[in-house]
C-alpha cells in the first residue's frame, strides 16, 4: 500500500495523521509546491500584523515528518494524473506511484489583470512566501497601502496593515464590506468600527490602473482620482487549483465533486480542502467552502477513508469569523434572505443592542422552523451552539426558537429536554 | 476514561463550581488573592439555566473535536499522553474559530489576553476537578460513565423498594 497526499495544508496535513492513526505500516509520500513545512496560512496576516513571528505559523513540531515515517517532497508541481496506471506526474518528470491519493493541492489567490498589476510592490496574500515578501516591503518603509477588495483576506491584511502603522485605503466593487459573510447591517457595524480606528474606505469603487514605472506610486480609480500607494494588495478571491487536472476525467464544477466519503468519481483518488466542491449543508447544491475547518474536518474524514473506512462527511457550511479592534463577528450558513420572494418560507429575526459602546447584533435566518443561519457581531458566545443547530437542520418548537435570542447555554440546556 | 459527569435534577445553581473553577485557574489558587489578580482567572465551567432546569456544562471532550478542526494556529491539539483535548496558550492567537465551533459553548474568552480558555480538567491540580470538590449537593462527579450509569440504577431501584 502507498499513499500519496498532494499539498501539506490544512486538509493534507489533518489526512496523513489520520491516515497514520489507521496504518502505521504503509508508506505515506506528500507532495508540495511549496517549500515549508505545515504552516497556517490563516495565521499570516497575524504575522503581518506583528502579533507573532514567523516561526508560530508552522503547525507542528520539527519532527513531526519523522514522527510519522512520512516522505515529505517539496517544490513538486504536479502536472499530470493517470487514473488507469495510478501514477502522478511532475513538471520536472519524475512520477510516482500510487495506491490510494489524496488531492489536497487548495486554492490560489485571484490576480489583477490591469495596467500596473506586475510592478513589484502589488500583491496577493495566500502563502507564506509572499507574506514574507510583503513584511519586506514594510520593512522598508512603506507609508501608505492601498487594499483592492473588501473580503476576509483584504480585511484582515488591512487591519494588520493598520497595525503596522501604515495609511489603509481599501476599495470596494460593491455596496458593501465582507459582502460574502455578513448582511448589510453587519457589515456597516464591522465598516464604522474600522473607520473610527482608521481605516479609510471607499465603496462601489472600481480600479482602473496601478500607476508607477518600476514601483508603485498609486492607484488609479474610476473617478479619475489618483490614491498614493507603496504597497498595493489585492484580495479577488481564491479559485481552485484545477489547472492540469481538467482533463484527466473528473467531474467537476468550481472544484473536484466529491461524494459523501470525499472520493472522486475516479477510482482510489479523493480530494479535500479548498479543491474539493462538497455538498453544502444548507444551500443544498454542491459548493466549494474553502475555510480551515471545512478542510481540515474532510482532510480527516478523507484519510479515514482511504485506509478502508466507511466515514461519512455530511456536507460543508460557511463559517467565518473574524475580530478587529476589539469588536467580533462570526457567520455561518445562510446570512442573507433570498432576493427573490416566494422562493419557501423565510424569515429573519434580527435584534441590535449597544452595551458599554459595543454593538451587540444578531440575524438569524430561519426556513420556517428550521435555522439556516445567522450573523452575530459584539457577542459571540452562542455561535458554536447556533452552528450546531444550523448543521443538524431540524425544526425547532416556538419554545426552543425563543431560546435561540437567549444568552449562553440556555439554548444547550433548553434542548436537552 | 473518568468524566466530570452531573446529576442535573439535584443542581440549585449556586455557581459554587464556576467559583472553584476560576479560583483553580488563577495564580494563587487562593479566592481572597484571586479576585484581586491583575488579569482575574477566566471560570471553565457555565452553570445554565432555562428557569427550571439548571445543568453544570464544561468541555465534553467531544470524540469528533470540531474545536481540534477549527484551531488554524494548532493550540488546539489531543494531549498524547492523557488523551485530553487541551489549548496550548502560547499557539492561542485568539481567532475564536474554536468558539465558532463548539456545540456546546463551552468555550470561553479570555478578555484580559484575548485568548481561548476551556476545561483542562485542572491540570495544575494534578487532575483532580476543582468544580466536583466545591459541588454541594454532589452534582458533579468525577467518574467511569460505566460506574455512573450503575449508580443511577441503584437509585432508581433503591426508589423503587417503597413502592413494591
Amino acid at each position: 500500500m502507498r499513499y500519496i497526499v498532494i499539498g501539506n495544508s490544512a486538509a493534507g496535513l489533518f489526512a496523513v495523521e489520520e491516515i497514520r492513526r489507521h496504518d502505521t505500516q504503509s508508506e505515506i509520500i506528500v507532495l508540495t509546491a511549496e517549500q515549508e513545512e505545515s504552516y497556517s496560512r490563516c495565521l499570516t496576516t497575524y504575522f503581518l500584523a506583528g502579533d507573532i513571528p514567523v516561526s508560530r505559523l508552522y503547525l507542528r513540531n520539527v519532527d513531526f515528518a519523522e514522527k510519522l515515517n512520512l516522505t515529505i517532497v517539496y517544490g513538486v508541481e504536479i502536472t499530470g494524473i493517470d487514473p488507469t496506471s495510478q501514477r502522478v506526474q511532475s513538471a520536472d518528470g519524475r512520477e510516482w506511484e500510487y495506491s490510494k491519493l489524496l488531492l489536497a493541492m487548495g486554492a490560489s489567490a485571484n490576480k489583477l489583470t490591469i495596467l500596473g498589476g506586475n510592478l513589484p510592490e502589488v500583491f496577493t496574500l495566500r502563502t507564506m512566501k509572499d507574506a514574507l515578501a510583503i513584511n519586506d516591503v514594510l520593512e522598508r518603509g512603506a507609508q501608505k497601502a492601498v487594499i483592492i477588495g473588501g473580503g476576509l483576506v483584504s480585511l484582515k491584511s488591512a487591519y494588520a496593515l493598520k497595525r503596522r502603522g501604515l495609511e489603509v485605503t481599501v476599495l470596494i466593487s460593491s455596496n458593501q464590506i465582507l459582502s460574502q459573510m455578513l448582511d448589510e447591517r453587519a457589515a456597516g457595524l464591522i465598516q464604522g468600527h474600522l473607520e473610527a480606528n482608521g481605516l479609510r474606505f471607499l465603496l462601489r469603487t472600481e480600479v482602473e490602473a496601478i500607476t508607477g514605472k518600476n514601483h508603485v506610486q498609486g492607484v488609479l480609480i474610476a473617478t479619475k482620482t489618483e490614491l498614493d500607494a507603496d504597497l498595493v494588495l489585492v484580495g479577488k478571491g481564491v479559485r481552485p487549483n484545477l489547472g492540469e487536472l481538467k482533463n484527466v476525467g473528473f467531474k467537476m464544477g468550481q472544484g473536484l465533486q466529491v461524494d459523501s466519503s470525499l472520493a472522486t468519481n475516479l477510482p482510489h483518488i479523493y480530494a479535500a480542502g479548498d479543491i474539493a466542491e462538497t455538498w453544502d449543508l444548507v444551500r443544498q447544491k454542491f459548493a466549494v467552502n474553502a475555510t480551515w475547518p471545512n478542510a481540515t474536518a474532510q482532510g480527516r474524514i478523507a484519510g479515514a477513508n482511504m485506509c478502508g473506512g466507511k466515514e461519512i462527511y455530511p456536507g460543508s457550511l460557511g463559517l467565518n469569523s473574524v475580530d478587529f479592534f476589539g469588536l467580533s463577528a462570526m457567520s455561518a450558513g445562510i446570512t442573507k434572505l433570498p432576493e427573490k420572494k416566494g422562493q419557501g418560507d423565510w424569515d429573519q429575526e434580527e435584534s441590535l443592542k449597544i452595551v458599554k459602546d459595543i454593538p451587540i447584533y444578531r440575524n438569524l435566518l430561519w426556513q420556517g422552523n428550521i435555522l439556516k443561519g445567522f450573523v452575530l457581531v459584539g457577542d459571540t458566545s452562542q455561535c458554536g451552539v447556533l452552528t450546531a443547530l444550523v448543521k443538524a437542520g431540524r425544526p425547532l418548537t416556538q419554545d426552543q426558537k425563543n431560546l435561540t435570542m437567549g444568552k449562553r447555554g440556555t439554548l444547550a440546556v433548553g434542548m436537552m429536554k | 476514561m473518568r468524566q466530570i459527569l452531573a446529576r442535573s435534577e439535584h443542581c440549585l445553581g449556586c455557581k459554587s463550581c464556576e467559583l472553584a473553577c476560576a479560583v483553580a485557574h488563577s495564580t494563587s489558587k487562593n479566592l481572597f488573592e484571586a479576585i484581586q489578580e491583575l488579569k482575574p482567572p477566566q471560570k471553565r465551567i457555565f452553570v445554565e439555566s432555562n428557569g427550571e432546569l439548571n445543568f453544570p456544562l464544561q468541555c465534553r471532550q467531544c470524540l469528533d473535536s470540531p474545536c481540534v478542526h477549527a484551531c488554524m494556529s494548532g493550540a488546539m491539539q489531543f494531549d498524547s499522553n492523557t488523551g485530553l483535548i487541551q489549548v496550548d496558550e502560547q499557539k492561542c492567537v485568539g481567532c475564536m474559530m474554536c468558539v465558532m465551533v463548539c456545540p456546546f459553548g463551552v468555550i470561553a474568552e479570555i478578555s484580559t489576553t484575548h485568548k481561548v480558555a476551556k476545561c483542562d480538567r485542572c491540570q495544575d491540580l494534578d487532575y483532580d476537578p476543582a468544580c466536583v470538590a466545591a459541588c454541594p449537593t454532589k452534582v458533579l462527579e468525577f467518574v467511569e460513565v460505566l460506574e455512573f450509569a450503575h449508580s443511577g440504577r441503584q437509585t432508581f431501584l433503591n426508589q423503587m423498594k417503597g413502592v413494591n
